[in-house]
């Protein structure tokens, strides 16, 4: 329950603002399910039998296990990955909304959520009158409301729209104004939730500088995102969840790099090679190969270093002018890094009779912490028999954990004075 | 920084564990630190619901008029026979009919309580309380418009109201009690059974035949008259119309033993849902 703390007027560095100690938390999948186990839960609550959720019932499953950390005051902590790994489910928790099924979660002062952008507004009010209400819903007295309504306005940039109903905003105006609000009540600890998923450029630029105000004011801070630039930016440091579970906690760059992994490591392990066509009646591929070794099916190498591809093949006949198509693509349908053939690159390859090696030396693969699939075809001249098709060889890129992006680059860097 | 210490912890069970007295003093303590965000709920959908259309202030006067005119046509037809009920019967149909009403949004607005905050109740930490209260001000305030009307119209029939009806908004109190009892419970299972919750609904409208709002109290079947005798709102009910009408009434003791009753079912239906509310909001989503 709530205790009152005497607040000493030196606070000491170690000053713990939200713990969460070996916290997890249930759901049900199914909603008639859902709802049965309310009910039954319901009635035994009424009937003060206590209730122990460590079990698992059908239906249900951990959004959250066994979740375990601290926040100190003005620290920062960015919290990554995937869609479904409890991100929410966290903030939610040390929000209040709900309790954990188990374990404890602590909060030291008030917290203030960048989630809920125009609660309770009202569609035929005006803007003005919204911020009192919205406001009054996050918590703030209305004296404090009249203190902070210039500020808010102008952080807003609604003007002279302030008196007009809020249903005549652009949905850009909703959201500025939300975040406007939200964003001054006097908090200790702010949840943050993907707020780059809305807002133009120059509203998140304001965003993140007003963030920043409030770290340095001693505002401690809960980062969800999907922006891993904006994650090493702000975070102090970084936990990574998958399915509930923490994977890592600590360093940001390193908590990014793995994520990546995982991110990637899902769609090779349920990839497979798909080995279509090797060949026909006068000509096979014998072994397909590469210059780092196919480890568990998966091959792993460096950025801005070469792969080779070597097939091995024997024919009974020549084979000229072949066209071989290389194409590397990410692990879903869709884009892809680059698709093309020998002929564009204006080389000509010829595959003679007998037994050869057919080897194509991509150059510096300057791809970052990604996964890709490579697929393979080989086409006689004129493109009207496939010879040979091996797709979803999976290729692991590992790269620079400090730098964000897909790519790489090396940058050399430069500085004159100049005199006048 | 808020400059705000105050610890706060969530657990599993915790409602479960607060005694009664506690759940009690916590109510009130939230209602009371919410009492802004109270006032500005109340604004936000008094002033808006009103703003809108002129038939909506009309319907307001006009509705608890269309609403007893079949009994006082079936009472002028001779189809009902109400017995004695001391003053001109459309009167007294209006004015008993319209306390009943209030029981039965008191009743409304605590079973809605959750429902009102839909939206933003999965994303906002705020006391709850604050929407139950706000519920319960939203019917009173719908009510006394249309009492204001109805008052009206008693004069109109020459029936004229004794000076103790300025203790009206006490006298009320027992039936917030009630009905917010029963609500209150009711919000928690209807997240859970929307079935349960409208068959519920329909026998609790049914009660209006086993209480002396459309008849007179002395009733001459006897087999209605004992339950109107063992129904809790009978006392209520009358009581209230009577200190209205004749600024006494002979059902007093019992309405003040029902209030009572009332009080302790409210407080253990708090405590209920306090309890509930945990589990249920994360059905919510």
């Amino acid at each position: 329950m709530s205790l009152n703390i005497l607040r000493s007027n030196t606070l000491s560095d170690d000053d713990v603002v939200l713990k969460i100690d070996d916290v997890s938390k249930k759901f049900c999948r199914s909603l008639k399910r859902s709802m049965f186990y309310g009910a039954q839960d319901t009635v035994k609550n009424m009937l003060g039998i206590s209730q122990d959720f460590s079990d698992l019932r059908q239906g249900e499953f951990w959004a959250l296990k066994n979740v375990q950390f601290e926040l100190k005051r003005g620290e920062t902590l960015g919290i990554i990955g995937q869609n479904g790994c409890g991100k929410t489910t966290l903030l939610r928790l040390v929000n209040g909304i709900f309790p954990p099924s188990q374990g404890k979660v602590t909060v030291k002062g008030r917290v203030g959520a960048l989630i809920a952008v125009g609660a309770g507004f009202h569609p035929h009010m005006t803007g003005r009158e919204n911020i009192f209400l919205n406001g009054s819903i996050l918590g703030m007295t209305r004296r404090e409301i009249h203190r902070k309504f210039d500020s808010i306005v102008d952080f807003a940039e609604i003007g002279e729209f302030i008196d007009a109903p809020v249903s005549t905003y652009s949905s850009g105006m909703y959201v500025r104004l939300g975040f406007a609000i939200a964003i001054h009540a006097d908090i200790d600890l702010l949840l943050v939730d993907e707020i780059l998923a809305v807002g133009d450029l120059g509203f998140i630029l304001k965003c993140f500088n007003k963030i920043g105000e409030l770290k340095r004011n001693g505002v401690s801070i809960l980062y969800v995102s999907h922006d891993m630039q904006g994650i090493i930016n702000m975070s102090d440091s970084v936990l990574f969840l998958h399915k509930g579970i923490a994977q890592f906690y600590g360093n940001p760059s390193k908590a990014i790099s793995l994520y990546k992994k995982t991110f990637s490591e899902v769609f090779t392990s349920e990839g497979e090679i798909e080995r279509v066509t090797n060949g026909n009646q006068y000509f096979k591929v014998l072994d397909v190969s590469f210059n780092y070794p196919l480890i568990d099916n998966k091959l792993s190498m460096h950025s801005n270093e070469d792969l080779i591809v070597r097939i091995m093949y024997e024919s009974d006949v020549d084979y000229d002018d072949v066209l071989f198509d290389i194409c590397m693509r990410i692990p879903i349908p869709g884009p892809y890094f680059m698709q093309t053939t020998n002929r564009a690159l204006s080389k000509t390859i010829n595959l003679k009779k007998g037994r050869g090696m057919l080897e194509a030396v991509i150059n510096k693969v300057t791809l970052n912490n990604i996964g890709m699939y490579l697929d393979l075809a080989i086409w006689n001249k004129g493109r009207t028999e496939m010879l040979f098709w091996n797709r979803n060889f999976p290729v692991y890129v590992e790269g620079n954990a400090s730098s964000s992006g897909f790519s790489f680059f090396e940058i050399d860097y430069r500085c004159d004075n100049i005199l006048s | 920084m808020s400059g705000n210490s105050t610890i706060t912890i969530y657990e599993p069970n915790q409602r479960h564990k607060t005694g009664f007295l506690l759940t009690l003093s916590l109510m009130i303590r939230n209602i009371i630190s919410s009492r802004e965000l109270i006032f500005q709920l109340f604004i936000r959908d008094f002033l808006m619901s009103y703003k809108k259309s002129f038939l909506g202030w009309s319907w307001i006067f006009l509705s608890p008029i269309f609403g007893v005119i079949s009994w006082i046509f079936m009472n002028a037809t001779g189809i009902l026979t109400p017995g004695n009920v001391g003053i001109p019967y459309p009167a007294y149909v209006l004015l008993s009919s319209s306390i009943w009403g209030l029981f039965m949004s008191f009743y409304t607005s605590a079973k809605n309580t959750l429902s009102a905050g839909t939206g933003f109740v999965m994303q906002v930490k705020y006391p709850h309380e604050a929407l139950l209260v706000h519920q319960t001000l939203m019917a009173f305030s719908n009510f006394i418009i249309s009492f204001l009307i109805n008052l009206g119209v008693l004069f109109a029939f020459g029936v004229y109201p004794h000076w103790k009806i300025v203790y009206f908004p006490l006298l009320v109190l027992p039936l917030f009690f009630l009905g917010a009892a029963i609500g209150l419970v009711m919000s928690v299972i209807t997240v859970a059974s929307t079935d349960f919750n409208k068959a519920f609904d329909v026998l609790f409208g049914l009660t209006l035949y086993v209480t002396p709002v459309i008849y007179s109290p002395a009733a001459s079947n006897p087999a209605l008259e004992r339950i109107v005798r063992y129904n809790p709102l009978t006392y209520l009910i009358c009581a209230i119309r009577d200190v209205i009408l004749y600024g006494k009434s002979d059902y007093f003791t019992g309405y003040l033993i029902v209030s009572g009753v009332a009080l302790l079912l409210f407080i253990i239906s708090w405590k209920i849902f306090y309890i509930s509310e945990d589990l249920i909001i994360e059905k919510m989503i």
